[in-house]
């Protein structure tokens, strides 16, 4: 067992009858960004909920920084105090606050002084590019504006651990490509480690060192991407490579 | 914005299953139990009649009625608010709002409208404004904009690309059918609720003169004084209407759920069409017409006399607050305790779906027994007791308990459009119950409250049996009042007054859709 | 501090011992104008809890009967005598000996001083002028069986108000056989029973019924809105115009008995009976040598049916759930 990192051992959940995580494992050191990849359905989002805490899991053990925080049937350390930053598939910015509301509320477990979490939270908003609409609500932002709010509020907290769950879902190729060139400066500057789950190889391969793949709520392979392309056993990594031989022949021609 | 101390509970509880959820339904049987140990209280009674004579052909046209209600008001209130929902058409706000007026009214003033009215006329009595189908006709007054309301509200949940999706498929038509769909079931819900109330309401069978079940208990409360007789057949009125409604609304429920609780962020914007720019607004002409215009015509033609205007003002001056303080009260707590019950069951599909059947039986117990319940047991609990049981408090109450179902379902309906995620997010930055209770969770819910409050607050304002049997002396409501006159004071009068009262509705339906609109992206 | 307490009790005993609490069955245009004299000569607030008989709520009766345990009102001033003898039969009523009682006649109250009558409206006959010429008018409540006024008449339910007090008195001054009889031939000639009082009122204003049995203050009513209505006294050369006064009863167990039994003297008082009959009440006085306005009759000067109104409640108790509740049935098929 690592005194420090993220460990996740032999990690299964289930919804009812059907087993949504099957037996999981990977160890990530300080600053290690990790993708976990699949298709929709294959158990990702269930692994990242397992690991933030917001659910137990069935069979297995997480270990942050060598304390046991989840084992079978229980959550032994609650979300807010596992250090995590999180943003949400559909980023669970709350409607009726403004951009600094709710980075500050994000901050009511870390921060006891309201001008404290204020000040910090308009520190990250301006770390994320959006400081000029702290005072705008959600809904009077753009997809992008949006996105970079709930990373502000994510990395507020000063995290160790970053978890991303389809964090570009629903984005132009320009705005997408801009805020991954973004966060990774942010992550390269604050050296935070990340999971990040997404069903994109692209962004798994611009974000991360590392890459997991699941499968029917299995690990199917894991390890660098560039390594695991030259003969993928996954079916979304054998398409990705397809799509990658395309691209290049019709470049070609 | 507040809350940075930490804080124990996590918001995680609201979405985490847990057993004491169930503990959300116990608020229901808490307020049935008045009329419940009534029923339990009359089966004890040995009786030789055991539902009176003529109960039977009482209930039959009873039933009758209420699946003409039903069945009128689908037929009527379906297709004008697809089209309503679908379409732009001139002074489709003045309609709507017109139509809405009828929600707002008590029963009686319009089957006591459509009297009047067939007299004005010299309509023989057994013609269309009398009996029965005069009956219908008042029922469906309220019928129709209630389907009208809820098929607007299903459609309003269609999308941009959904709509889009079916004009490009077969244009018009197939939008219509698509929207036809999604509105299907919250509009025979609401249906099925309009003759629910038909069913409970022994006025128009009264004034227009035709038995009715609900008639007959109140000829066992009125004329015989017998609470045994009057809770076997108000139980009986019940077991049926809930036999109608509880297997159906079983089979509605998941699909009035998935109509009205999907959650979406776009709605589609309405289109113009030359041919229903002028068919609609002169369809729902036709149809204010019918069940504003008519009973109102009925209502204010003794004002030709003259308009008592002092006399009428002392009424109204008298009775205001207390309209006001029953009103909001009643509004208040039933939309309080509807959200919180929403809150507690809104990620239980299994106690959802009992919430609302809970909700509907309430809905379906005679209001009159609840109030006699009430009424009891504050004669024999101790005098310190007063204050709950025999005070402007106790009105409010027995108010909410009856209207509570419509502030679950706006509940349910508002807790559905809350994320999961929220209170996830919320979990992961260590925002305790009360900050997201206080901060995300509430002001979410502000709408949906807001519009509960206003509409069972209009709501208890029209239900008089209850205000009559249980206001403290000296506070009546101005519903009350009308109804305390309306046999011997001058038609002018009896007239004005419900010409204020009329005045007095729509001036909260434009406050509301002014605040409503504020603040609307 | 205890002196302050004591102070504030004091006030809160003056303030609830300065109140009387009045619940009535007379219509709340006819009955406020009185009790806020009452509080103009007494300084004692009347807290008036009205809900007429006419609109068949399932109103006060049953709130008295439902408060029986710890009451809440003090005073019932009913419309009739027949709810103020079933809530004595249902033990709701304390008997009080009003010094003012003596001048009324005992005929119209209740033997152990339950209740004590006043003022009083009568069974009228209201035919629309138009519809009946003044000659044909009808001089007896019998007519509404006679075939020469077929499908003319119309009643109010008589399981209601003072329309079940008539129906009451009919059987308990013709007897069982001969009150059935008419009934059933009332039916047979297409008299149409309406909701209430005022309904037969109206129709009879508009003409839709030719003529029907109302209370005084109805016809007094009709004619201040202009119809083409006239009343006849029926039965003078018979058995007579069933008179219906006022009753008033203290409630048992009143939380404020004494101003109950002030508020009750102040209602059998000449005053009040003079106040009643020049009202748009048109009530007449029982008490004889009151001045009457110009046009009403005195209670003298008809032939008023002799009843034993101490009876009447037990009779209607009677005929009410059985013959009554059937034939109301059989007339809306």
């Amino acid at each position: 067992m690592n005194t420090t990192g993220l460990e996740v051992r032999n990690l299964s959940a289930a919804y009812g009858q059907r087993l949504a995580l099957d037996a999981v494992s990977f160890t990530l050191a300080p600053g290690q960004r990790l993708a976990v990849i699949g298709t929709s359905g294959s158990g990702k989002s269930t692994l990242l909920r397992l690991i933030a805490g917001l659910d137990a899991p069935v069979q297995g053990e997480i270990y942050l920084d060598g304390v046991q925080v989840s084992k079978p049937g229980a959550v032994l350390v609650e979300p807010h105090d596992r250090a995590l930053g999180m943003v949400f598939q559909d980023l669970a910015l709350w409607p009726a606050l403004s951009a600094l509301d709710n980075v500050a509320l994000g901050l009511a477990g870390a921060l006891t002084g309201r001008t404290a979490a204020r000040d910090r939270a308009l520190e990250a908003l301006a770390l994320c590019g959006v400081a000029e609409l702290a005072a705008r609500n959600p809904r009077e932002m753009s997809g992008g504006q949006q996105q970079r709010v709930a990373l502000a509020r994510a990395l507020a907290v000063t995290p160790r651990w970053l978890l991303l769950d389809e964090p570009f879902g629903g984005l132009d190729i320009v705005t997408k490509e801009q805020l991954t060139r973004d966060i990774l400066a942010i992550l390269e500057h604050t050296g935070r480690g990340v999971v990040l789950v997404t069903h994109d190889p692209l962004e798994a391969a611009q974000l991360c060192h590392q890459v997991l793949v699941l499968e029917a709520g299995r690990t199917v392979e894991a390890g660098e991407l560039a390594r695991l392309l030259e003969s993928p056993r996954s079916s979304i990594l054998q398409a990705f490579q397809r799509i990658l031989v395309r691209a290049s022949a019709a470049g070609e021609r | 914005m507040g809350g940075f101390q930490p804080e124990v509970t996590s918001p995680l509880v609201l979405d985490r299953p847990g057993a004491w959820r169930a503990a959300a339904l116990l608020p229901f049987v808490a307020l049935a139990a008045p009329a419940l140990s009534l029923f339990v209280a009359a089966l004890a009674m040995p009786s030789a009649t055991w539902l009176g004579a003529g109960y039977g052909a009482a209930l039959l046209t009873s039933v009758q009625v209420a699946v003409a209600v039903a069945a009128i008001s689908l037929a009527l209130g379906l297709p004008a608010g697809l089209l309503s929902a679908c379409y732009r058409f001139r002074g489709r706000r003045l309609l709507l709002a017109l139509l809405a007026l009828p929600l707002l009214m008590p029963s009686f003033l319009w089957a006591i409208g459509l009297a009047m009215l067939r007299a004005a006329l010299g309509w023989s009595p057994g013609g269309l404004l009398s009996g029965a189908t005069a009956g219908v006709l008042a029922c469906s007054a309220l019928g129709v904009p209630l389907v009208l309301f809820a098929t607007l509200l299903a459609v309003s949940l269609v999308t941009q690309g959904q709509a889009d999706a079916a004009r490009l498929a077969g244009g018009e038509t197939i939008l219509l059918r698509y929207a036809t769909h999604s509105a299907a079931w919250p509009a025979t819900a609401a249906a099925v609720f309009a003759a629910l109330l038909s069913l409970a309401d022994p006025g128009p069978g009264q004034i227009l003169g035709y038995a009715t079940a609900a008639g007959e208990v109140l000829v066992s409360f009125a004329a015989f004084y017998d609470f045994d007789l009057a809770a076997r057949q108000s139980l009986a009125l019940t077991a049926i209407a809930l036999a109608i409604t509880i297997p159906l609304f079983g089979m509605l429920a998941p699909r009035v759920e998935a109509s009205l609780l999907s959650r979406d962020t776009k709605p589609a914007s309405r289109r113009s069409h030359p041919v229903a720019g002028i068919l609609i607004p002169f369809a729902l002409t036709l149809l204010v017409s019918i069940v504003l215009l008519l009973p109102v015509t009925g209502l204010l033609l003794p004002l030709g006399h003259g308009v008592p205007v002092i006399r009428a003002a002392e009424e109204v001056s008298r009775t205001i607050l207390d309209t006001i303080v029953y009103a909001l009260g009643a509004g208040l707590l039933a939309t309080g305790l509807g959200f919180a019950i929403a809150t507690v069951v809104a990620r239980n599909r299994s106690l959802r779906n009992l919430a609302i059947v809970s909700s509907l039986t309430l809905l379906a117990l005679p209001p009159a027994l609840t109030a006699l319940g009430i009424l009891l047991y504050g004669a024999t609990a101790p005098a310190a007791l007063d204050w709950l049981l025999r005070s402007r408090l106790t009105v409010c109450v027995a108010l909410a308990a009856r209207f509570v179902p419509i502030a679950v379902l706006l509940g349910l309906v508002s807790a559905a459009a809350m994320s999961h995620s929220w209170t996830q997010a919320a979990a992961v930055h260590g925002v305790g119950l009360r900050s997201y209770l206080r901060t995300v969770s509430l002001p979410s819910m502000q709408r949906g409250a807001s519009l509960s409050v206003v509409l069972v607050a209009l709501l208890a304002t029209a239900e008089t049996g209850t205000v009559l049997l249980l206001r403290p002396p000296g506070a009546d409501s101005l519903p009350v009042a009308i109804f305390t006159v309306m046999a011997n004071a001058p038609e002018t009068l009896v007239a004005a007054l419900c010409l204020a009262y009329l005045g007095g509705a729509v001036l909260v339906l434009v406050a509301s859709r002014a605040v409503f609109m504020r603040g609307r992206p | 501090m205890l002196g302050i307490a004591l102070a504030g009790a004091a006030t809160l005993a003056l303030g609830a011992s300065s109140e009387v609490i009045v619940y009535t069955s007379v219509d709340d245009v006819f009955a406020r104008p009185i009790a806020q004299q009452f509080e103009r000569q007494t300084g004692i607030r009347v807290r008036l809890v009205p809900d007429t008989e006419e609109t068949k709520s399932t109103g006060l009766l049953n709130r008295l009967i439902a408060e029986r345990a710890r009451a809440r009102a003090d005073v019932f001033w009913s419309g009739d005598p027949v709810r103020t003898a079933i809530l004595k039969n249902r033990g709701v009523s304390e008997a009080y000996r009003s010094g003012q009682a003596a001048g009324l006649p005992a005929a119209f109250r209740d033997p152990d001083f339950h209740w004590i009558g006043f003022s009083a409206r009568v069974r009228v006959l209201l035919y629309n002028t138009r519809r009946i010429a003044p000659g044909r008018a009808p001089r007896s409540v019998m007519l509404l069986a006679d075939p020469q006024y077929r499908d003319l008449g119309c009643i109010a339910n008589p399981l209601f108000g003072t329309t079940s007090m008539h129906a009451a008195a009919l059987f308990q001054v013709l007897g069982e056989r001969r009150a059935r009889d008419f009934f059933e031939r009332m039916q047979a000639n297409g008299v149409r029973v309406l909701s209430s009082n005022g309904e037969v009122r109206r129709a009879i204003g508009a003409g839709e019924c030719g003529f029907g049995v109302v209370d005084t203050d109805d016809a007094a009513e009709a004619r201040r809105d202009g119809k083409p209505v006239a009343t006849v006294f029926p039965d003078q050369d018979g058995m007579g115009a069933v008179v219906v006064p006022n009753a008033v009863m203290l409630v048992k167990g009143a939380p404020h008995p004494d101003q109950g039994r002030r508020f009750i003297d102040f209602m059998l008082s000449p005053a009040t009976e003079t106040a009643l009959a020049a009202s748009d009440a048109a009530q007449l006085p029982l008490r004889p040598g009151i001045k009457v306005p110009a046009g009403m009759v005195g209670v003298t000067s008809f032939h008023a049916m002799k009843l034993d109104y101490a009876r009447l409640a037990t009779k209607l108790d009677v005929i009410s759930h059985g013959f009554l509740k059937a034939w109301v049935d059989s007339s809306r098929r």
